[in-house]
């Protein structure tokens, strides 16, 4: 483990797939060849700038992940720091980096846990709010290789024994959103309903070779329309009121399903229920009726997009009866809902979610990694 | 490992590459991986694999995807409808798949064994499982004729034929996309990503300046242009269908220079639409008109 032999690259490698980056064997290993072809080797600058480009695939994850590094690395790093770095590192080079998932090892925590949170210039508190997201033995570990940066590169480490599982104000949620970008963008390449349409492109082979065979030459080739994607979707989202607080989680699944290159894609916006009307913008200013709204979705995919009074956290009665009719309205047009609620699971027992859940029979998702996925299986009408 | 370094400095290809760019180009190179680059229009995204290219004097291979494109069109593609009618009327010359085998841009960059530069432009127009199909050939660089296996004679494979492909020297790859679609994860972790922001005064100033070399342009001239194109970049993010970007900008001061306009007439005081052959600058009718409306309502 780290505390035996230094590896402070791999455990910025580690802190970072510990915050759920989708890094791999491969990903440590360019990083290694990044190292010793020094083009990341001049400053610090050029080191975080170096492991964001490498590991970030987005503009975000790019800033994200320079955040991490900027918390995790010393203020001051030079050129010669870093090239001990690279040369500590082959060293440690041969051994695979295990997962953050593997248990560590018993005691591991009790002599490296304590030296963590002074010894980081930026907060400590992303490292707080992963552990609780994380969950225990993540936790531990991810201390623990903290503890190896700041001792692999020699740095004043004051020990603070005891308060590390305070919770901080400064609690930090940029990393540790129920689902990320690219996990809803994957899950949306799932929506699939190939079907050979359009103008005639693609040869048939065995269709040319079977009318050579009984013409008894060969006169033309047959030609057939290419398989594309037919699957449609509408998203009926609700917008306003209890779903602000969510924005930072629907509005990827949002523009990820905008751009996610199925044939139709609408996405239409209501506030607490569905009436007579929709709208095409979020502010609600373009109305567009519920009928037209659905025109040309006939057994398509239709997702909604509502926390379905869960976050009221109260009953309403009122509420569950107009959601039964917007269900069974849906219904007639495809039987292909699903309902998404941003609201965690365990918060819709005793509100107008449970009920609207129950009375209109519509599969409700929380909206997290496996919500979605699940969701997007019943949009396919599994 | 690869010793090349490319620079950027615009001194062997009228291109300027700020220094993070310059190092992801040399990152790229070192690891062999490919480099994703996105940004808005004008920025840059595809002229730098031209300037890569260039600056380093390798061959460039371009690919410019369609929505039509498969992945296999930028390996090799063989016209087997040529073959079946030539069984008819050229049986000899049908006798060998060879014949009609043609090689894409990418394959002929992995086939050719020397160090190269491949750009694939657009990635983002074709089908979403595109890029995953290329994901062999990106990271292994390597390829292989399916339809070949067991077809070839001693005569081709002296010539030079062979059922698989793998380049020695990994080429330069430069993949642009415009996010009209989202890129599948798979092929995002095989690449370096990076976004080019749209360049600020001083390095429109520059991109001007190495363009126009061969004008003898009035310095001053492309300093108000630049001004002028930034106000009107200003205006509102979402007021355009399509901003003007760089390449409106040296349409634009290259025709303002042909017609030797005075720098005076681009001065701030003026409403845009009192400048001098403004229209350029647009692409589409609801834009000039949208410009109109600007201005008016801005005197």
């Amino acid at each position: 483990m780290s505390e035996e032999t230094p590896a402070p690259f791999l455990d910025l490698f580690r802190e970072l797939r510990a915050r759920s980056y989708p890094l791999g064997v491969g990903d440590y290993l360019a990083g290694l060849r990044a190292l010793a072809s020094g083009v990341g080797a001049n400053s610090r600058d050029d080191l975080v700038f170096m492991c964001s480009v490498m590991w970030g695939k987005t503009r975000e994850e790019q800033r994200q992940i320079e955040q991490v590094l900027n918390s995790m690395l010393p203020a001051r790093l030079t050129a010669a720091d870093i090239e001990a770095l690279a040369a500590r590192e082959e060293g440690t080079k041969a051994r695979p980096p295990q997962t953050p998932d593997a248990p560590p090892p018993p005691g591991a925590d009790a002599d490296t846990s304590r030296r963590d949170p002074a010894t980081q210039p930026g907060t400590p508190a992303p490292r707080i709010s992963d552990a609780a997201h994380a969950g225990g033995a993540g936790a531990v570990l991810k201390k623990t290789t903290a503890g190896g940066v700041g001792a692999a590169l020699s740095l004043a480490a004051s020990p603070t024994a005891g308060a590390e599982w305070r919770l901080d104000p400064k609690l930090d949620l940029t990393g540790t959103l129920p689902v990320t970008r690219r996990q809803v963008r994957t899950a949306w390449r799932y929506f699939r309903r190939m079907q050979r349409t359009g103008a005639p492109t693609e040869l048939d082979v065995a269709a040319t070779v079977e009318r050579a065979y009984r013409q008894g030459v060969f006169l033309r080739p047959v030609l057939i329309p290419r398989r594309v994607n037919l699957a449609r979707l509408l998203i009926l989202a609700d917008e306003g009121g209890s779903m602000v607080p969510f924005r930072r989680v629907t509005k990827p699944l949002l523009e990820t399903a905008r751009h996610s290159g199925l044939a139709l894609v609408s996405i239409l916006f209501f506030h607490d229920v569905v009436g007579r009307n929709v709208f095409r913008d979020p502010l609600m200013n373009e109305p567009v009726s519920f009928r037209e709204a659905v025109e040309g979705f006939e057994g398509a995919g239709v997702l909604v997009l509502s926390d379905a009074g869960a976050a009221r956290g109260t009953r309403d009665a009122r509420r569950v009866r107009s959601s039964a009719r917007f269900v069974s309205a849906l219904r007639q047009v495809t039987p292909n809902v699903a309902w998404i609620n941003p609201v965690p699971r365990s918060r819709w027992p005793g509100t107008t979610a449970e009920d609207v859940r129950r009375e209109c029979g519509v599969r409700m998702f929380p909206l997290d990694r496996e919500g979605i996925y699940a969701a997007v299986e019943r949009l396919r009408g599994r | 490992m690869n010793l090349r370094r490319y620079k950027g400095d615009g001194k062997k290809y009228p291109y300027r590459a700020d220094r993070k760019l310059a190092q992801v180009v040399n990152m790229s190179m070192a690891l062999g991986r490919p480099l994703l680059v996105k940004g808005p229009p004008g920025c840059g995204k595809t002229q730098l694999a031209h300037a890569i290219a260039g600056e380093l004097g390798l061959p460039f291979y371009k690919w410019y995807v369609k929505s039509t494109s498969r992945a296999r069109d930028g390996l090799y593609s063989i016209d087997m409808v040529r073959r079946l009618a030539d069984a008819q009327l050229d049986p000899v010359r049908a006798q060998s798949l060879t014949n009609y085998i043609d090689f894409g841009p990418l394959g002929k960059a992995l086939k050719g064994g020397a160090e190269s530069v491949v750009l694939i432009d657009e990635i983002d127009k074709a089908d979403i499982d595109f890029p995953n199909d290329l994901l062999r050939e990106l990271e292994e660089k390597t390829f292989t004729i399916e339809e070949l296996k067991g077809q070839l004679t001693k005569e081709e494979e002296a010539e030079g034929w062979s059922v698989t492909y793998k380049s020695e020297t990994p080429p330069v790859v430069v993949i642009t996309s415009n996010d009209e679609k989202e890129l599948p994860d798979a092929f995002l972790r095989r690449c370096l990503f990076y976004y080019i922001e749209f360049p600020d005064s001083e390095q429109l100033a520059e991109i001007v300046r190495l363009n126009t070399r061969e004008l003898e342009l009035e310095e001053r001239l492309a300093a108000l242009a630049i001004g002028r194109l930034n106000e009107i970049r200003g205006l509102d993010a979402d007021a355009f269908r399509k901003a003007p970007a760089t390449s409106e900008l040296l349409d634009w001061v290259k025709i303002l220079h042909h017609w030797k306009v005075r720098p005076e007439r681009l001065a701030s005081g003026r409403k845009l639409t009192e400048l001098p052959y403004w229209e350029v600058l647009f692409k589409h009718q609801q834009d000039v008109q949208q410009v109109q409306r600007l201005s008016e309502g801005g005197a």
